[in-house]
């Protein structure tokens, strides 16, 4: 499917530099489902939703694509296709959801889905410090079991996620562990919960290119997993939970259809992170010889007229104005904050 | 061409197994249909996962000088198909040489050949990129002289005239001993008349046919999609135009085809086999079906062969001979109007 604009009709402050958007846009989705946001003449990153109906994103400003996000208001026009990837595929009554710092947004549309439905769900929220824990209050609305930690201290207890949720997988146990955050957090977790016997479903992040499962930019593991069409939520082990390597034998892809429909609102991360190591990190931005306009704030008929331009560098022109063609996002654009 | 006039075998199809396995230049698939360039093609873990779904041969992504690639949207599905501008993303010749000798070690075991692919931005470029391949092992070399979506750095494609995609496939073939797959554009006046000039300096097989120039705007903002405004279109759109391009090429030279553009069922397989494929790229169908697809079009392939008491050397090429009054065309894989014979 191709980019749809939607209007952003409100934004909320989470946190010194986190903002969730409401857009007027609604999609049948899952929880731990992502959905590709459009600047026109910026570029185009995944976000895990925060909710689907209406579409809701919680993000960070922390890369060229995210600040340009940051000084939108409600109003202005946003592009967005989606839902893709494979959402958490609960199982039990008894859960444990870990979010490290923005990867909490996921989970917070899967604890109110399973609170929904009477399970058991222990929350746990991990961030650097009190300042940068997110949807604290939501999760403990959501009916959650909210316990927090923080590398300093300063909230809850002091560690890293991995201190509150290892005693409980010998002495209380979960039917299933979620988790969405750091790669090294979740790296843990796997190595955790393993030796316990308990399944984990671990959304993991990567550059994306299509997004729709062709082009392999977004190779995970070295066993041929594609995050944005086998994951971004993957089995660990795989062997649990019916999920074999590779699923080639399990029938069509869940890519661009709404799987299942969550309920409840939820917060969301970006999930591309500095790319991939292959492909991109030892690469130099080639120099192209084109410039690339940037879009002016020309409402067509057909579409919601935006009150402002959508753009991070609006003009007052209806013609492109060329400008220099915007960089790749900076390897910080959208990176988890342990 | 060589009318393919079917050869009739009365013994019970059952009683006879089904042999799908073709040749390109010496080199052995097991089966007929080929991952095509460009998807999954950038990890070894990808490509064996590709094979094992069944795959009969799997096209490592065009690599060359170092490219970092399009900024997305960069690909996306529209009706009828994919437009995508990735940008030749690679980590370049050296390290795909790297990828390539790994990958061809997973593929071995598996009897599926593997098919490097390179591209460059001139003449002299294409021969210092196949060099660096070559060491890798791999069995065919495809050469990309149409991918549409580099005219900024890299002006007209090399395939957009018979001089220059000579002079490319000259130059690496003096590079390299192996057999050259060259991967011709489709928005050409007369792709025979291409294929008939890289053939005539060296080519060993054609692979027809890239994807087609194409743009989608936003109605919204009047912007293209694309980060790189235009893009190759893809899928099911790009079927007629690849089946007409394979039955072009066929006609012009023969040598081996790989036929490639929107096959998604085995139906669609056999149209392009019958314009004169020896072997059937599937990329696009990717997308919507997962690497699985492979099997199930072999296997499709397969059932439709024995049910019709072909092969598929009876099978290819047939659209080049009508049938006679009083011989009726062999069964045809999908409805479709077979012209009367010319009185």
């Amino acid at each position: 499917m191709r980019p749809q604009p939607a209007r952003i009709l409100s934004i909320e402050q989470e946190n010194a530099r986190t903002r969730t958007y409401t857009l007027d846009a609604s999609t049948p989705a899952a929880p731990g489902q992502f959905a590709m946001l459009w600047l026109p003449g910026l570029d185009e990153k995944p976000f895990s939703l925060l909710d689907h109906a209406p579409l809701r994103f919680t993000i960070a400003a922390v890369g060229p694509f995210t600040r340009a996000l940051a000084r939108l208001a409600p109003g202005d026009t946003v592009w967005w296709r989606g839902p893709f990837g494979r959402p958490f595929r609960p199982i039990g009554t008894d859960h444990v959801l870990v979010g490290g710092g923005y990867g909490v947004a996921p989970m917070l549309l899967l604890a109110r889905r399973l609170r929904a439905e009477g399970h058991r769900v222990r929350s746990v929220i991990g961030a650097r410090n009190a300042e940068e824990l997110l949807l604290v209050d939501a999760t403990r609305a959501a009916g959650a079991e909210l316990h927090l930690s923080t590398d300093d201290g300063s909230a809850g207890t002091r560690g890293r996620v991995t201190d509150v949720v290892t005693p409980w997988l010998n002495q209380d146990p979960p039917d299933t562990l979620y988790a969405c955050g750091p790669h090294p957090m979740l790296a843990a977790l796997a190595a955790a919960c393993a030796p316990a016997g308990i399944p984990a479903q671990l959304s993991w992040e990567a550059y994306m290119r299509c997004g729709i499962g062709i082009c392999g930019s977004c190779e995970h593991d070295g066993h041929g997993h594609l995050l944005c069409a086998d994951g971004p939520v993957l089995d660990h082990p795989p062997s649990l939970a019916g999920d074999p390597l590779p699923p080639d034998d399990h029938g069509p892809r869940i890519v661009g259809v709404g799987v299942g429909v969550g309920v409840g609102a939820g917060a969301a991360t970006e999930f591309s992170t500095p790319g991939n190591p292959t492909t991109t990190s030892p690469v130099t931005p080639s120099a192209k010889g084109t410039t690339t306009p940037t879009i002016a704030a020309t409402p067509a008929t057909t579409a919601p007229t935006p009150a402002t331009t959508a753009t991070p560098t609006p003009t007052s022109t209806s013609t492109p104005t060329p400008t220099s063609t915007p960089p790749p996002s900076s390897p910080a654009d959208g990176a988890h904050r342990p | 061409m060589p009318p393919a006039a079917p050869p009739r075998d009365d013994t019970p199809a059952p009683d006879r197994g089904v042999d799908l396995s073709v040749e390109i230049a010496g080199v052995r698939l097991p089966n007929p249909l080929v991952l095509a360039s460009g998807i999954l093609g950038t990890h070894a873990s990808l490509m064996e996962r590709t094979a094992r779904a069944g795959a009969g041969a799997i096209t490592a992504k065009s690599a060359g000088p170092v490219r970092t690639g399009h900024n997305n949207p960069s690909c996306f599905a529209i009706e009828g198909g994919l437009l995508n501008a990735i940008g030749l993303a690679n980590p370049g010749a050296a390290a795909e040489a790297e990828l390539l000798a790994e990958t061809q070690a997973r593929l071995r075991p598996l009897g599926v050949p593997l098919i490097a692919s390179i591209f460059a931005g001139t003449v002299e470029e294409f021969g210092r990129m196949a060099a660096l391949i070559a060491p890798s092992g791999a069995d065919l070399l495809e050469v990309n002289i149409s991918c549409p979506n580099v005219a900024d750095d890299y002006g007209e494609p090399f395939a957009a005239s018979c001089p220059t995609a000579a002079a490319v496939t000259a130059a690496v073939r003096a590079e390299v001993d192996m057999p050259l797959v060259l991967k011709l554009a489709p928005n050409v006046p007369n792709i025979g008349r291409i294929a008939q000039a890289v053939v005539d300096a060296g080519a060993a097989a054609i692979c027809a046919v890239n994807t087609m120039p194409g743009m989608v705007i936003d109605p919204t903002s009047g912007q293209p999609v694309l980060d790189n405004r235009s893009g190759g279109l893809s899928g099911d759109a790009l079927r007629p135009v690849a089946v007409h391009a394979v039955y072009q090429v066929r006609a012009a030279v023969d040598v081996p085809i790989i036929g490639t553009g929107g096959v998604s069922t085995a139906a669609h397989a056999l149209e392009l086999l019958s314009a004169g494929a020896t072997a059937v790229g599937i990329g696009s169908a990717v997308y919507a079906a997962g690497p699985g697809l492979f099997a199930q079009v072999r296997d499709q392939l397969a059932a439709w062969l024995l049910e019709h008491d072909l092969t598929l050397d009876a099978v290819r090429g047939r659209a080049h001979s009508r049938p006679t009054p009083n011989e009726p065309p062999t069964p045809a894989p999908v409805p479709h109007h077979v012209p009367e014979p010319a009185a």
